[in-house]
């Protein structure tokens, strides 16, 4: 009793004194748009990279390493008897923008559509492609051409999944008068880049349209083959093949009226929507036409609750099974004898990073490599991830995340003030300079307590371990990429979070051909990576990723922050969670696995 | 008018009335202090009498007027009506009391309901006193518009559609619907234009006599009460310091401070205003809540600075005792005022 | 006063073209658009986007374009749920919305005007105080704490009611009550202001001195003249529950469309900030031209012409 009356006190003083911290807006927490992406980052706040309301307590950065939390990275799998009721009771961060596959977008759209669609290409456990829709493939000597083998099933209407359906989904994704967003995922397929390039001021004709489609390199020679050719051999596509744009879609269903709301809509995954409240709630059952092993849960039901707050509450009413720590909570909880043990330690494909201005040849970072050098060196990213992050996160020297083939632990540059301030003192000449006092750096970011305490943390260490006195501007969030992407500052706030689990999206899809905001261009790191797409063996693609990624740390563009990770509280009665770096709630991408145990 | 009959008991009475305000402060509110409105006032009114009542602002006229008839709760003393005590009566008992004792307020304005039409504010004391109902009710409301000098077609205006003059009347309607036997006046017509005074004044007078009415009729202005009263009363500092019959006390003030406010008053005759001597009053009024000791008029009095500042002044209260036939001073040097020449407006032979 | 009343709604319209056209010109004028994300959207995406929902068009096109549409009822697309209208989306939640600020406006009414007449009938008495700390308590607290610490004890700690949603009358009092605290207390503090004022007027005192009991003074004539100038707060109070919700909304996931409006300037979704911004006026508008009319009903001294 006493013991549940104190914790009353302190989380009523918590949660009061986290409204009043400087995010005095609305507390927008959890669960804008996300980047583009179909793997997630921690929680179900939905969106480690633009966490809003993550009032750290902590004001002094560079204070006492915090301890991190201990807490399991596997959950509780033991299999005890079932529950009569198999419902699982999960939170969103908002309402989902749309559940059309061809459309969608955000973390919490993609988790829905994992469970409604079924591509040709899924996963296991580690991440490795495995059979979906396609019993089998097969890739043709050069790299090419894939041609699927399609298993016999069915979607939720009881009709038959036919290659057609993966020639007109491909073809929508690519289709300029869809303007998906995610169309530049079919950029290998042969006749794609036409189609994505084309001048959209001045859209062709519908049938000049409907030529470059009939162009594209999609087809069915039979109902059971469906056969892709690509313009250049890429050896990661069958990762693309697993994202939920690629899945087959009726066309008669999606261009009906209405098609993605409740009880017209037409699944190819393991559940199907039952109902959708439109920003209230949304509820999938089993699909009986699956072709898979049947779901032990009975429903899932989805509740909007924007509030990253708002979410811990009802999962502390007991009213959802799994809620994302907010930051502001994680000592807290950690410290709650009943709650530490519902806690789960993940991890997130996806990094936070910082990326120089080297757009202007003439400025500071362009002409001095080691002035880049210095500025990374001079960050003690440890301290950053045990105060700011609260140890919800890794330190990260490279891009490539933990649980990728192809990641480096030990790579990156080190943190030395020592070698920092030689760097320094190189790169001022470099540079045209003679003293520190000379350099004007601005560092830019969306505001967020989170970026504001680490740019506060940042400056704190170039200060003290350089001398060079960096300013700051915060920006509202799209203010922001406007300016990053047209008028960049000196040091912008960036993160990246994956795609698809493979390297490439990592390295290239990052950095590659001069299309990053800082303006990073290397023809060796290109070559590197046309020559690990066309290198089919793993044996031999690996290292070639791998020395891409030496050469970007060496030229150092950005400095590598950390990789994401978070906690999140599960109710012990959930069993069987199978969790992956790409889940947005753990376990996300095999709930079909997912039952309820007695409670 | 004559000045009372002897063997009746007075209408009203008051013996030792006192009113105080509490001063509280703090966030306990605790009491701090007192500001003395009304303090020992003892005066009787007659049947048929009319009782003029001056001062100036904030000297407790209002309140005492208003203490008479239980409007306002006394402190201390007592407040007879028709013999029985005001103070001792229940809320029911008062109630019905009521409809023989009425009120008219100086402010036309603010004493009538602003969202009630004419026809309800006269109607409504009809109505709480049963006094008729229906067609009855009606044809009394007219009645009384009619009396008052107001179209008895005019029920169901609102106040605000009315002049300042038209809807004292009409409050002098309302207080009339009871049928009382007695009325504080409380500045009637000190908020009406000039023009319309004299018609108000005029209107009280007639019903005075149609109605045999009483009135306790307030006023800051000895002039305006002096066609009207049989008697007038000097109130200052929440103390009578002078009463008497009208033509006494304008002939011959006793107080001090009678003769002051008589000088304040402009004379007609060229002649008398020549010859009277005038004299203003300084400063400011003292502080109902610290009144000075003795004589509470003695820091602004002129005879008191004429006399060489006697000490009896500063420490002993005068009381308010006999100086002529019916008139009666509070000053322990009326004898001398009553022959000074300031502010005589007129010959004691009047 | 029918003329009035045809001015005063005339009057709506040039109003409204206002406050659309600055809305438009400031959204526009904010840097970063729709598009705008973490991870940048290819600029050939962009491009067509943009070309999809006419955004490369110059802005007096995009305006016209967009109050030709308005005049036939279509509030246009909406780029973040890009398979639902504004419409769609208005529809869906305005309803909740309505629900919950007609709600807390009844609540607060009810509580509010009760409150005030207590404490200013005691005044200095213990109700004035225990009133008056509710008031300050009231208008001190910012609905998103109050929201919380409801949440905390009756959600969390009791679990006598749900933290979130709006499935029914259960759900339905949390929100309503941290929505209502913040006006409960502002017309507790207009009531027992107004009452005081009246308590001092003369008619008060003419009433006591017809004879009235005290509880027809205090109903007939205290009251209905001290809440004349208490109406006069209920309509923008009533506007700012209507379209003052987000907060609440947001912390107890009322799916009404008080969270769009942020969001919508979060995500320039421009047509969905145009919407809501008109939808706002539009209720502010009307709700002060029912507030004058009802002024002039239920005080005599206010004729229109």
């Amino acid at each position: 009793m006493r013991h549940h009356r104190s914790w009353t006190v302190m989380a009523a003083l918590l949660l009061v004194a986290t409204a009043c911290g400087p995010t005095a807006a609305p507390p927008t927490g959890g669960g804008r748009t996300a980047a583009p992406t179909g793997a997630p980052t921690g929680g179900a706040s939905g969106e480690v990279p633009t966490d809003g309301a993550s009032g750290a307590p902590s004001g002094e950065p560079s204070g006492p390493p915090v301890t991190a939390c201990e807490a399991p990275t596997e959950p509780q799998t033991a299999e005890g008897p079932l529950a009569g009721e198999q419902t699982l009771r999960l939170s969103l961060g908002g309402e989902p923008e749309t559940l059309d596959p061809t459309l969608a977008f955000s973390l919490r759209s993609v988790e829905i559509l994992r469970q409604l669609t079924r591509p040709l290409v899924y996963f296991d456990e580690e991440l490795n492609t495995v059979p979906g829709l396609a019993e089998d493939w097969e890739v043709n000597e050069d790299g090419t051409q894939i041609t699927f083998d399609l298993r016999d099933a069915n979607y939720s209407n009881g009709d038959p999944i036919v290659a057609g359906d993966f020639v007109y989904s491909w073809k929508r994704l690519l289709d300029p008068r869809e303007a998906a967003e995610y169309a530049y995922v079919m950029s290998d397929v042969a006749g794609a880049s036409a189609l994505l390039e084309l001048d959209t001021d001045a859209l062709p004709e519908d049938a000049a349209i409907d030529a470059l489609l009939d162009e594209v390199g999609v087809s069915a020679p039979d109902e059971d083959t469906f056969v892709v050719e690509l313009a250049q051999p890429a050896s990661y596509f069958l990762s693309v093949a697993t994202l939920w744009v690629t899945a087959p879609l009726q066309q008669e269903w999606i261009e009906s009226e209405g098609a993605t709301e409740a009880g017209n809509y037409v699944s190819s995954g393991p559940f199907q929507l039952e109902t959708w409240e439109h920003n209230a709630s949304l509820s999938l059952g089993p699909n009986p036409e699956w072709y898979g092993e049947p779901p032990k849960l009975e429903r899932i039901e989805f509740t909007v609750i924007e509030d990253e707050q708002a979410a811990l509450n009802a999962y502390l009413a007991d009213e959802i099974d799994m809620v994302g720590v907010p930051s502001t909570d994680i000592a807290r909880i950690c410290a709650d004898p009943a709650l530490q043990t519902e806690m789960l330690s993940t991890a997130t494909a996806g990094f936070e990073y910082y990326g120089f201005n080297l757009n202007d040849p003439e400025g500071v970072f362009a002409k001095s490599p080691s002035l880049r050098h210095a500025f990374t060196m001079a960050v003690d990213k440890k301290t950053l991830v045990d105060t700011v992050r609260q140890g919800a996160a890794t330190v990260a020297g490279s891009a490539v995340p933990p649980g990728i083939p192809g990641h480096q632990a030990d790579v990156g540059l080190p943190f030395d003030p020592e070698g920092a301030r030689q760097k320094l003192q190189e790169g001022l000449t470099e540079a045209g300079l003679t003293d520190a006092s000379e350099l004007q750096v601005t560092v830019g970011y969306n505001e967020s307590t989170l970026h504001e305490q680490t740019v506060a943390f940042l400056q704190e260490q170039w200060r003290t371990n350089l001398g060079v006195e960096v300013q700051s501007e915060g920006l509202e969030e799209n203010s922001y990429y406007d300016r990053r992407a047209n008028d960049p500052f000196d040091i912008n706030r960036a993160s990246w979070t994956q795609d698809y689990p493979h390297a490439n999206n990592f390295l290239g899809d990052v950095f590659g051909e001069g299309s990053h905001f800082t303006g990073y261009t290397s023809e060796e790191f290109d070559s590197l990576m046309s020559q690990a797409a066309t290198e089919a063996d793993p044996e031999a693609q690996i290292p070639l990723y791998q020395q891409a990624q030496e050469l970007l740390v060496e030229d150092a563009p950005v400095i590598f922050l950390y990789w994401y990770g978070g906690y999140t509280l599960i109710k012990p009665h959930v069993q069987g969670l199978v969790v992956t770096t790409t889940d947005e709630d753990p376990g996300m991408m095999f709930f079909d696995r997912v039952s309820i145990g007695e409670h | 008018m004559t000045d009372g009959r002897a063997g009746e008991v007075p209408l009203v009475e008051a013996d030792g009335l006192e009113v105080h305000f509490p001063i509280l402060s703090g966030i306990l509110q605790r009491q701090r202090g007192s500001v003395r409105a009304v303090d020992g006032v003892t005066l009787s009114i007659e049947r048929g009498e009319t009782v003029g009542l001056v001062g100036e602002s904030g000297c407790g006229k209002s309140t005492l007027g208003r203490a008479l008839i239980r409007l306002r709760e006394a402190t201390g003393g007592t407040v007879r009506f028709d013999g029985r005590d005001l103070r001792a009566l229940s809320p029911v008992e008062l109630r019905r009391l009521r409809r023989r004792m009425q009120i008219i307020f100086q402010d036309p304005y603010g004493s009538l309901d602003p969202r009630m039409t004419v026809g309800a504010i006269v109607a409504e004391p009809i109505e709480t006193h049963r006094l008729a109902s229906g067609r009855a009710k009606a044809e009394r409301v007219r009645e009384l518009l009619r009396l008052v000098g107001l179209d008895p077609g005019f029920t169901a205006r609102y106040p605000h559609e009315f002049s300042g003059g038209q809807r004292q009347r009409i409050g002098v309607a309302r207080a009339l619907a009871v049928e009382p036997e007695f009325i504080v006046c409380d500045e009637p017509i000190s908020a009406l234009d000039v023009s319309i005074q004299g018609q108000v004044l005029n209107l009280l007078i007639d019903l005075r006599r149609e109605l045999r009415l009483t009135y306790l009729f307030i006023a800051h202005d000895l002039a305006a009460v002096r066609h009207i009263s049989d008697r007038v009363g000097v109130m200052y500092l929440g103390t009578l310091v002078e009463i008497g019959r009208s033509s006494l006390v304008y002939a011959s003030p006793a107080h001090p401070y009678t003769r002051a406010l008589l000088s304040a008053v402009p004379v007609a005759d060229p002649a008398i205003e020549r010859q009277r001597r005038r004299v203003i009053l300084v400063g400011d009024v003292p502080s109902p809540a610290d009144p000075p000791p003795g004589c509470r008029f003695h820091t602004r009095c002129w005879l008191y600075e004429r006399l060489g500042r006697p000490e009896d002044c500063r420490t002993v209260e005068p009381e308010l005792r006999a100086v002529g036939d019916g008139q009666r001073a509070a000053c322990h040097y009326a004898e001398i005022a009553q022959k000074s020449d300031v502010g005589v407006v007129e010959p004691a032979s009047a | 006063m029918t003329g009035y009343l045809i001015r005063r709604v005339l009057w709506i319209v040039p109003v409204l073209f206002a406050v659309s056209l600055i809305t438009f010109l400031l959204m526009h004028s904010v840097p970063g658009g729709p598009w705008d994300r973490e991870k940048p959207l290819p600029a050939s995406v962009v491009q067509r986007l943009n070309a999809e929902y006419g955004l490369d068009d110059p802005l007096p096109v995009q305006y016209v374009r967009w109050a030709g549409a308005l005049l036939t009822g279509d509030l246009g697309p909406s780029y973040r749920f890009r398979d639902r209208s504004v419409n769609d989306i208005v529809a869906d939640g305005i309803g909740t919305t309505a629900q919950l600020g007609v709600m807390a406006f009844l609540l607060a009414v009810l509580l509010g005007i009760p409150l005030g007449m207590i404490a200013a009938l005691r005044q200095n008495g213990l109700p004035d105080y225990a009133a008056t700390l509710i008031s300050i308590v009231g208008i001190a607290t910012p609905s998103f704490v109050l929201s919380i610490l409801l949440v905390v004890v009756f959600s969390v700690t009791l679990r006598l009611l749900p933290t979130h949603g709006w499935d029914g009358p259960s759900a339905w009092v949390l929100p309503t009550v941290a929505l209502a605290g913040y006006p409960i207390a502002q017309i507790a503090r207009y009531t027992r202001a107004s009452m005081l004022e009246v308590t001092r007027k003369d008619y008060v005192r003419t009433a006591y001195s017809k004879g009235l009991r005290e509880r027809a003074v205090v109903t007939v004539h205290m009251t209905r003249n001290a809440l004349i100038p208490v109406v006069t707060i209920l309509g923008p109070l009533l506007a700012y529950l209507v379209t003052g919700s987000f907060i609440v909304e947001l912390i107890f996931s009322v799916p009404g469309i008080g969270r769009f409006y942020v969001d919508g300037i979060e995500e320039r979704d421009y047509g969905l900030i145009m919407a809501m911004t008109m939808l706002y006026a539009v209720i502010i508008a009307v709700l002060n031209l029912v507030v004058d009319l009802l002024y002039a009903y239920i005080d005599p001294q206010i004729r229109y012409s």
